[in-house]
């Protein structure tokens, strides 16, 4: 290939990434930064950090962004509670032939919008709900019993939305372990828990830290969840920024200002990952010297 | 090694769990009353019908399917370009700098990704609507396509466009007829995502449409506004949709470590 055809080529996807991926976020940065957008017309814009400082102002801001880092972080830690013991089951247990149908039975939900799994929770709980008819057939509850619009329905969804991101890298790390590791642990005389301990967790550790970070990230952006199973009392930041943005409200440099936080928030949880496994985590490739 | 039957009963238990609520959804959209409401009463075909001919679910099913199709192929072309390009790219870190930047939607939150994408466009001047819709599913499913695509390149024997070089092939004839049909499973693969991905998409066709609603946005938009059975019909309907485009996907590609909706 000729260097001028060489250099169109890289050009054209070096622009595609410049203009569609950097360039929204950068273009949310520039009018966090704006006094008013759009602006008076003809006039140049107006830059301050106005935005910013209404951020610390308000209590109600700050309140959500703290319940949205804490419902992603139950429901990161929650993912991983329950995702670790399938994806070790199913990438460990199952014989090799029918573990691509035992996976796939286990995402086939997830294939699905997320505006639906919600639908289906509550369908599930509300007061006329198929939980509530349960319990009135069973006679433990005479009148229905409240299980929509709190913080623990809420966590419920966002488990529901974003568990995939924490059982593919699960998987992925489970399945990439050597087999015989585990058996030379067994036969050194190490019981279960010992060897989960000190052989499948740490070899599996990476898997781990990758899923708890996508799963966070996920997390953070979950608008439905909060929003369909939600309450005034669990108002999270994607909520909180959704509502800047909806109609007439004018108030674009605040939206995008804390559109721009949580970015920065789940950007140094990335970069803090990333830069764990040299820290802290083993090496997950076997090795010789052990 | 002994079978661990608890964690068999686990994995059951977790299909079960995670398939219910669905199932629920598709049962009830057979109850013929007006309410949703345990017990059901009479079943029958009746909303179907009804959803068959609501013109909001008509056009929304249109345009649905359409920016599931349009992204997806700009998705595919955008993904292997930069995944084929990021392999002529020499320094490491460039090259690094250069993949760290395509992958850069996958790690943005979603509803940062949705605003950020809402005020580019009205920066550039687009209005809400189909077309900033189908840009931005297009920007989210990118990604997949630069990961299979170019996973899928790795594996291409160094010798056979060497080989085809020096038959005397030019360099777009041997892109043709060595290294695309090896990309093929990738490319298809990566569509296929794409094409689920936009589907199923809420957040960007929310801040990026315009008047017409997606499927999950009219379906999100009356859930809001009260519970109409009709809803359950046009949720089940969307529901198989989505579990026979997942099922084709995944028997187009080998489970990896990055699938469908994970990365949401």
């Amino acid at each position: 290939m000729t260097g001028c055809l060489r250099t169109l080529f890289v050009a054209v996807p070096v622009l595609w990434v410049a203009l569609a991926n950097a360039g929204p976020l950068l273009a949310m940065l520039r009018i966090s930064l704006m006094q008013v957008y759009p602006g008076p017309p003809g006039a140049a814009p107006a830059f301050s950090l106005d935005a910013y400082a209404s951020f610390w102002q308000e209590a109600g801001y700050r309140a959500s962004l703290l319940r949205s880092l804490g419902l992603a972080a139950a429901s990161t830690a929650v993912s991983l509670i329950l995702a670790y013991p399938l994806a070790y089951y199913v990438a460990r247990h199952v014989p090799p032939a029918r573990r691509g149908r035992r996976l796939m039975l286990l995402i086939a939900p997830f294939w699905t919008s997320e505006v639906l799994r919600m639908f289906a929770l509550v369908l599930l709980l509300s007061n006329r709900g198929a939980l509530n008819f349960v319990l009135r057939w069973l006679g433990l509850s005479e009148t229905p019993v409240h299980l929509l619009y709190g913080t623990g329905t809420v966590l419920a969804g966002m488990v529901y939305t974003v568990f995939l991101s924490m059982l593919l890298p699960l998987y992925a790390a489970v399945d990439r372990m050597p087999a015989h590791v585990l058996d030379a642990a067994a036969t050194l005389g190490a019981g279960a828990w010992r060897r989960f301990w000190r052989v499948t967790l740490p070899l599996t550790a990476r898997g781990v830290a990758s899923g708890a970070v996508l799963t966070y990230l996920s997390a953070l952006g979950v608008f439905t969840a909060a929003a369909l199973l939600g309450g005034v009392s669990t108002l999270v930041f994607a909520t909180t920024i959704a509502d800047l943005f909806g109609a007439a409200s004018g108030r674009w440099p605040l939206g995008a200002a804390f559109g721009f936080i949580l970015l920065t928030i789940s950007t140094a949880c990335v970069a803090g990952v990333a830069a764990l496994p040299a820290l802290f985590v083993p090496d997950d490739r076997p090795r010789r010297d052990t | 090694m002994r079978a661990h039957s608890w964690l068999a009963g686990l994995y059951w238990a977790a299909v079960t769990i995670s398939a219910l609520p669905l199932g629920l959804i598709a049962l009830t959209s057979l109850a013929q009353g007006s309410i949703v409401s345990f017990p059901l009463g009479p079943l029958g075909l009746h909303w179907y019908a009804t959803a068959i001919h609501d013109p909001g679910f008509r056009s929304a099913f249109g345009l649905s399917v359409m920016l599931a199709a349009a992204s997806a192929v700009l998705a595919v072309v955008a993904g292997s370009w930069i995944a084929l390009a990021a392999g002529l790219v020499t320094r490491r870190w460039l090259r690094l700098v250069f993949l760290g930047g395509a992958l850069l939607p996958l790690v943005t939150p979603g509803i940062v990704h949705a605003v950020a994408l809402r005020i580019s466009i009205a920066v550039i001047g687009l209005a809400p609507g189909p077309i900033a819709i189908l840009l931005g599913h297009a920007i989210h499913a990118t990604p997949y396509a630069v990961i299979m695509v170019g996973a899928r390149r790795a594996t291409l024997p160094v010798g056979q466009v060497e080989a085809a070089r020096t038959l005397g092939a030019d360099p777009i004839a041997a892109f043709i007829h060595v290294v695309l049909p090896w990309l093929r499973p990738a490319l298809f693969g990566a569509g296929g995502l794409a094409a689920l991905s936009s589907f199923d998409d809420f957040i960007r066709s929310f801040f990026l449409g315009g008047y017409n609603p997606t499927l999950p946005v009219l379906i999100f938009g009356r859930l809001r506004s009260g519970l109409t059975p009709e809803i359950n019909a046009i949720s089940t309907i969307v529901l198989l949709i989505a579990c026979l485009v997942g099922a084709a996907v995944e028997r187009l590609r080998p489970i990896s470590g990055i699938s469908a909706s994970a990365l949401g």
